[in-house]
Parts: structure tokens; C-alpha cells; sequence
């Protein structure tokens, strides 16, 4: 079948199986941020938004998410500037093999929209579906701490 | 990729499903959300049903009761503040453990139950609760109560809303997992009403794969008009007597069994306030 997905505020046409899911597809258009990796819907690299709200496109069929708006982590820089979630990981060394940030980055920034000043209670129960082996989260969380500050000034 | 799935169709409501469904109801399949089916189970199907994408999704208050509409999903169960106040924090307490944030974006209250997969806390849980289920087919369409989902739901039945009456149990609810947002391998919930030391209603419901969340009847109907004492010290001899867990690749049915002990005591406790 063939469709428009609306990713990042612009339209992509595809074309794909009736059974396929998200993930592939993004792939397929060229956003590799978009990580197949445990393909059960465990490690939350595959996390886009969709509507705004954090999803799993491992385990969401590309079908379902026509004429939705899809983010995925090429939307956070504008200008080639990088959002103030992306300065802070940087800043505080959230990330290390950088495989989990794209997910990370996302469910972070819909985090912030939906709770601009999150405690360290409230980070760790909205991300604890994005798993990091190497940071060990404590340095991820600083970060989110830190963005939210940022995008306060 | 499911290379079995030859169409996919986005209805605009329940009647416009249940007509793709007859269409061909040997290999069509309701996609409600799509959590356990997006991985499990395709390539019995060629034609998936999408309830989810073009389905309103709604909590509507009136005066005895709350009405869900099947597609709503699991976060904004949790994030509702008038179900919250009307049931003591109950779902952003309980609808918390399930799964993560992601999950609960994506699952469905209806998905949710009309899976029946026994690892489904939402199965286990509304069965605490006065739950009702409107279920529609090709014959029309009925309420039936939660408590008999088991037998009550048939292949084609679509679960459109759900009744949850506002009378709120004094409950509690425990599930063990490998890890904090994985599958629960077993539930436990326990919805007790005390008159004096005395049991004057008890819900009791056990979730484990492979057996489908269930209220235990039996153990409830030896509970009653007892003291509660006496019964949380019985409560290995009712588990042994009436627990029916089975055994799956993760986790023994003899293991199973002792948890129910554990979690039934500790929620009998909690609840009457006889250990803190």
C-alpha cells in the first residue's frame, strides 16, 4: 500500500505492507535515528512521538499512524541549533554510545511539555521505558533536570 | 514485516467494523491499541481491523458511574483526575505498573481486556471494581458484567465502552514481574469490606498466564462472616485448597502458589489495618 506520513511537519510518501510496522518505515524514508533494535517493544530505542505522545514504533503498524503527526529526533534542532535537551545531555554527559538517545531525547521532550518542572520521582517513572547500558541514567536525569531550567529562561 | 496481512482497514465506527469482521471472520482480527497482537499470533490473520485510529476516546461521569470508551488508552485512564478523586487514586496508583509510559500510550482499556491474556493487570484489576462491559456483534449489542468476561465474550464481539459503577472498594493489588515494567507474572488483588473484625464482602483475583485474571469464589465464599485473624491465618490451607496457577517457561505453578500466599496476606493486612 502507499500513503502520506506527516514526520516532522513535512509529507513523505511510502510504500509498504499492510503489515508492517513503523519503525521499518521510517528507516526506509531515511530516519535511521529511529533504532530497530529489540523489536519486542523492551528498550524504547524505537520511541517516536506520535500526537505528541511517546510511542513504540516497533510495535506499531505504519498503517495505524496515517494522517498522524509523527516527530522523531531529526525535529529537536532547528537551524542547525540544537534544542536545549540535546545542550544539556551534552553538557552533562548523558550519553556515551549515544544508541538510546534518540528514544531518550524523545520521551524527554514530551516529558517537559507535559510536566515543564519534573521532580527526580516523576523522571524516572516517565523514563523508565527508554533503557540506557551505559550511563546508568543518573547523568540522563541531571540532563532533563537541567533542560527544564533551560527552556524556563 | 507480517507478510500474511493483506488489508488493513481503518473503520469509522463499530458498525463499520463488525462489517469488515464478517466480511471474512475467519482471518480478521480487531486491532485495539495492539500491544500483544503487533508481535503475537499475525500469521493466523490476512485482514486487520483498526478500532483505535478513528475511534473517540472518552471518560464521561454521571451520577453512579463512569463510562470508558473502548479505544481510550491506559495513560489517559491514569491521568484522569475525576476518576482518580472518585476512586482514591486507584488508577494512577495501579495503571502506573503496567508497562511504561510508552505502553500505555499505545494499549486500549478494551485491547487491554478483550486479549484476556492472564499476564493483563487491567483484567485484574477492574475486576476489583463494579465493572460492566458493552459488547457489540452482529446480533446488536449488550452490557455484561466484567466478572464474566471468561465466558462471556465470543470471537467478533467488540467491547465498545466500559462501566465502572463509582462505589468504591476498599482494595489493594500487587503483580510480580522480572522487571519493573515487563509482563506481570502473577497478580494479586484483594477488595475487602470489614463490619468489626468481621468479613462482610471480599473480592479476591488472581492473574497468571496462562490462566486469564479471575476472581476466586471459592476462597471468597470460606472467607466470609469470619474474623479476619482467624482468616489470615488460614490462608495457605484456602490457597492450597482453591489456587488453580498453572505453570509457564518463566515461573513454576508451585512458585505462583507461594506467592499468593505472600501477596494475599500482606494485602489482607494492609487493608484491615492489622500489620502496618
Amino acid at each position: 500500500m502507499k500513503a502520506i506520513f506527516n514526520i516532522n511537519g513535512k509529507d513523505y510518501k511510502a510504500e509498504f505492507s499492510e503489515g508492517e510496522m513503523l519503525d521499518k518505515v521510517l528507516r526506509k524514508i531515511g530516519l535511521l535515528s529511529v533504532k530497530h533494535s529489540c523489536n519486542s517493544m523492551d528498550c524504547g530505542t524505537c520511541t517516536v512521538l506520535i500526537d505528541g505522545n511517546p510511542v513504540l514504533s516497533c510495535g506499531t503498524f505504519a498503517a495505524s499512524a496515517v494522517g498522524k503527526k509523527i516527530e522523531t529526533v531529526e525535529s529537536l534542532s532547528q537551524n542547525e541549533k540544537l534544542h536545549p535537551l540535546q545542550e544539556a545531555i551534552l553538557e552533562e554527559n548523558g550519553a556515551q554510545c549515544g544508541f538510546c538517545i534518540p528514544g531518550f531525547e524523545l520521551s524527554a521532550k514530551a516529558l517537559l511539555e507535559k510536566i515543564p518542572e519534573p521532580t527526580e520521582k516523576e523522571i524516572r517513572s516517565y523514563m523508565k521505558g527508554n533503557l540506557c547500558r551505559c550511563t546508568g541514567y543518573e547523568r540522563q536525569h541531571k540532563a532533563i533536570m537541567k533542560a527544564s531550567k533551560k527552556l524556563k529562561e | 514485516m507480517h507478510f500474511s496481512i493483506k488489508n488493513f482497514y481503518k473503520p469509522r465506527n463499530a458498525e463499520e467494523a463488525l462489517d469488515y469482521f464478517q466480511n471474512n471472520p475467519d482471518k480478521s482480527v480487531f486491532l485495539s491499541g495492539g500491544t500483544s497482537l503487533a508481535k503475537n499470533n499475525l500469521s493466523r490473520f490476512d485482514t486487520i481491523i483498526d478500532v483505535k485510529s478513528n475511534f473517540s476516546k472518552s471518560i464521561k461521569a454521571s451520577k453512579d458511574y463512569f463510562i470508558i470508551s473502548g479505544s481510550t488508552n491506559l495513560q489517559d485512564i491514569l491521568e484522569n483526575n475525576e476518576l482518580n478523586d472518585n476512586f482514591d487514586n486507584f488508577f494512577k496508583k495501579y495503571f502506573g505498573l503496567i508497562g511504561n509510559w510508552q505502553i500505555r500510550n499505545m494499549a486500549t482499556i478494551a485491547g487491554s481486556i478483550a486479549s484476556r491474556v492472564g499476564w493483563s493487570d487491567v483484567i485484574s484489576l477492574l475486576l476489583l471494581l463494579d465493572t460492566e462491559l458493552e459488547v457489540v456483534n452482529k446480533n446488536g449489542s449488550e452490557w455484561i458484567k466484567f466478572d464474566e468476561i471468561n465466558k462471556g465474550l465470543s470471537k467478533g464481539d467488540l467491547i465498545t465502552n466500559i462501566k465502572i459503577h463509582k462505589n468504591k472498594p476498599n482494595c489493594g493489588y500487587k503483580r510480580f514481574s522480572r522487571t519493573e515494567f515487563d509482563i506481570a507474572l502473577f497478580n494479586c488483588g484483594v477488595a475487602l469490606s470489614l463490619k468489626e473484625n468481621k468479613i462482610e464482602s471480599v473480592k479476591v483475583v488472581f492473574g497468571s498466564t496462562p490462566i486469564t485474571g479471575k476472581r476466586y469464589r471459592d476462597i471468597e465464599n470460606e472467607m466470609i462472616n469470619k474474623d479476619i485473624y482467624e482468616v489470615i491465618e488460614i490462608i495457605p490451607e484456602l490457597i492450597d485448597k482453591h489456587f488453580d496457577g498453572k505453570s509457564s517457561p518463566f515461573i513454576s505453578k508451585e512458585y505462583r502458589k507461594e506467592l499468593a500466599k505472600v501477596y494475599m496476606r500482606r494485602l489482607l493486612e494492609e487493608l484491615s489495618g492489622v500489620k502496618k
